[in-house]
């Protein structure tokens, strides 16, 4: 029995581009930063600003890498259809679906919960034109039971915006998992590598919220620098575990191996400034300390931008098998039958 | 129960595209763009020691037994029938092209607004299929099926390259040709189960 032989095409797609990119990126930070924000002002006692600024920047995140991904759809008036609840027993096995429904409930249960401390927060009624208005709004007496309502149950509130929060930055990786032809994809590290960059990323934001905006050097930001400085080091071997040991082991992960290891943005973007420069500047920030601000916040900056970069990187440098050939003459005859049918 | 399948005889296709053009007038394809067909035929060169094959290699979606297409989309607007096709319904496709990066075959292909439009001048807006955007691919001809016929690319293929049937019939030829384990299916090592199957042999002349 003669075996059947096939030619080999590599090729990258082009599908899912930079506005994917984004929503993946934000969709994580956004969903991070509200599960991370209630859990410090639950449980560590994070204060007024902070968590506000944290779940209301993750709320707007959300709401933005959603609506870039509504802009990269062929059909958006179909959205609707993962919108409502019950889609997900109806598939339970598309990730899509889940993802849909934590993003939905992480920004629904994230508001509930800021809304006591929204509702008694000065500085939205201070706004120029919509401040006035906004105070009336609030004092409505529906707007204002609700507010006791989510007071009185905070902590269950909490938990479901923190579970669904992890479940959208887990979400952003499992949707890339289940693409099983590109081996860059498809291994189980991806969902922990975007998980743990999301809360990396949250943490740099919020160390940035808390250096610039709020001015506020404590407790908190040491705290949020020593777990940044874990969480980057948990992602460093993540990602070396799946550049060395994972990918060598198939053609499409050779192929994504040598694309990413020619990407000066790669090597330079993500792995020297978004990855291995914050990890020495925070270890540096950590064990030596830094006299001024502008380090941690420059370095909570090189953080994000890494956190982008992974994923524009992921997504550019998956890389198909296909098992046919176009040796050059691609399209000879198929363009052929194309000038056929459009010359008729 | 029926199993439907496609065998492709490589060594008798002799690259004609006239199951491209058949294709892409019974499925209305977007023929004004050689990316989007459901079937293509790829002109390929193999190499075989120090010698070279020239063959035609017939490409279209392998209707998998585990297809990661249907589980990765989020509306339902994709699935699998009993007989084994797997179909899109673009009244449900929302265009998120979850499915075309879950493909490993790259058998589908995104029906914008624009072939939609493009689409009505070509094909003639009172007889259009096609009136919203989606991810579209072969149905293996699902309403030829329905009317006891072959799909449009089978029976128009002069060589006789590609042969339909149902993989449970053991009569069928596809069946007996199948059970030899002769033909191969598209990278099964993946575990998607494909159910297009291609057999050739490398001539002696090369060997």
């Amino acid at each position: 029995m003669s075996a059947v032989h096939f030619a080999t095409t590599f090729a990258t797609q082009d599908r899912w581009g930079v506005l994917v990119a984004a929503y993946l990126f934000l969709g994580g930070l956004g969903a991070a930063l509200i599960a991370l924000s209630l859990f410090s002002h639950r449980y560590f006692q994070a204060g007024r600003a902070i968590t506000l600024w944290g779940t209301l920047s993750g709320e707007a995140f959300l709401g933005f890498g959603s609506a870039l991904l509504l802009v990269d759809l062929l059909h958006p008036v179909r959205v609707w259809e993962i919108l409502v609840p019950w889609n997900v027993l109806f598939l339970p096995w598309s990730w899509i679906a889940w993802g849909t429904q934590f993003i939905i409930w992480a920004m629904v249960f994230g508001l509930l919960y800021i809304w006591p401390l929204l509702l008694d927060e000065p500085w939205f009624r201070k706004l120029p034109l919509a401040g006035p208005w906004l105070g009336r709004w609030f004092d409505l007496p529906l707007i204002r039971l609700v507010g006791d309502w989510a007071g009185r149950l905070r902590t269950p509130i909490a938990w479901v915006a923190i579970l669904t929060g992890i479940g959208t930055a887990v979400y952003t990786g499992l949707l890339l998992r289940s693409f099983p032809a590109a081996a860059l994809w498809a291994n189980d590290l991806v969902p922990p590598l975007f998980t743990v960059s999301a809360f990396s990323t949250a943490l740099a934001y919020q160390l940035i919220v808390l250096y610039a905006v709020l001015h506020q050097h404590g407790v908190m930001t040491r705290w949020y620098e020593r777990l940044d400085l874990l969480l980057i080091a948990v992602e460093i071997v993540l990602i070396f575990s799946i550049l060395l040991v994972i990918l060598p082991g198939s053609r499409s992960g050779q192929a994504s191996l040598s694309i990413l290891w020619h990407s000066w943005g790669w090597i330079i973007g993500f792995l020297g400034i978004g990855l291995i420069l914050p990890f020495v500047m925070e270890s540096k920030g950590i064990l030596l300390g830094w006299q001024r601000s502008a380090p941690v916040i420059l370095t909570a900056c090189m953080v994000l931008f890494g956190g982008f970069l992974l994923r524009h990187y992921f997504l550019a440098c998956g890389v198909y098998v296909f098992p046919w050939g176009n040796a050059g003459h691609d399209g000879v005859l198929g363009a052929g039958i194309y000038h056929v049918l459009t010359t008729h | 129960m029926t199993k439907y399948a496609m065998l492709i005889n490589l060594d008798t296709c002799v690259g004609c595209n006239a199951c491209m053009a058949a294709c892409a007038m019974e499925n209305q394809t977007p023929v004004w763009n050689p990316d989007k067909f459901r079937t293509y035929v790829y002109d390929e060169e193999i190499e075989v020691g120090d010698k070279i094959l020239r063959q035609f290699f017939p490409k279209l979606c392998n209707h998998c037994d585990n297809p990661p297409c249907v589980s990765v989309c989020p509306t339902g607007a994709t699935w699998k029938e009993a007989n084994g096709i797997v179909r899109v319904n673009p009244e449900v496709c929302m265009g998120c092209q979850a499915c075309a990066m879950a493909c490993p075959y790259d058998a589908r292909y995104a029906a914008d607004r624009q072939d939609i439009s493009q689409g009505e001048a070509y094909y003639g807006k009172n007889f259009l299929k096609r009136t919203v955007p989606s991810i579209d691919k072969c149905d293996f001809c699902y309403e030829r099926l329905q009317e006891g016929l072959q799909p449009a690319c089978v029976e128009t293929c002069v060589a006789h390259s590609r042969i339909f049937g149902d993989l449970d019939n053991p009569n069928d030829l596809i069946t007996r040709v199948v059970a030899t384990g002769k033909a191969q299916g598209l990278l099964t090592e993946l575990g998607t189960g494909p159910n297009v199957y291609y057999v050739h042999k490398i001539p002696e002349e090369l060997l």
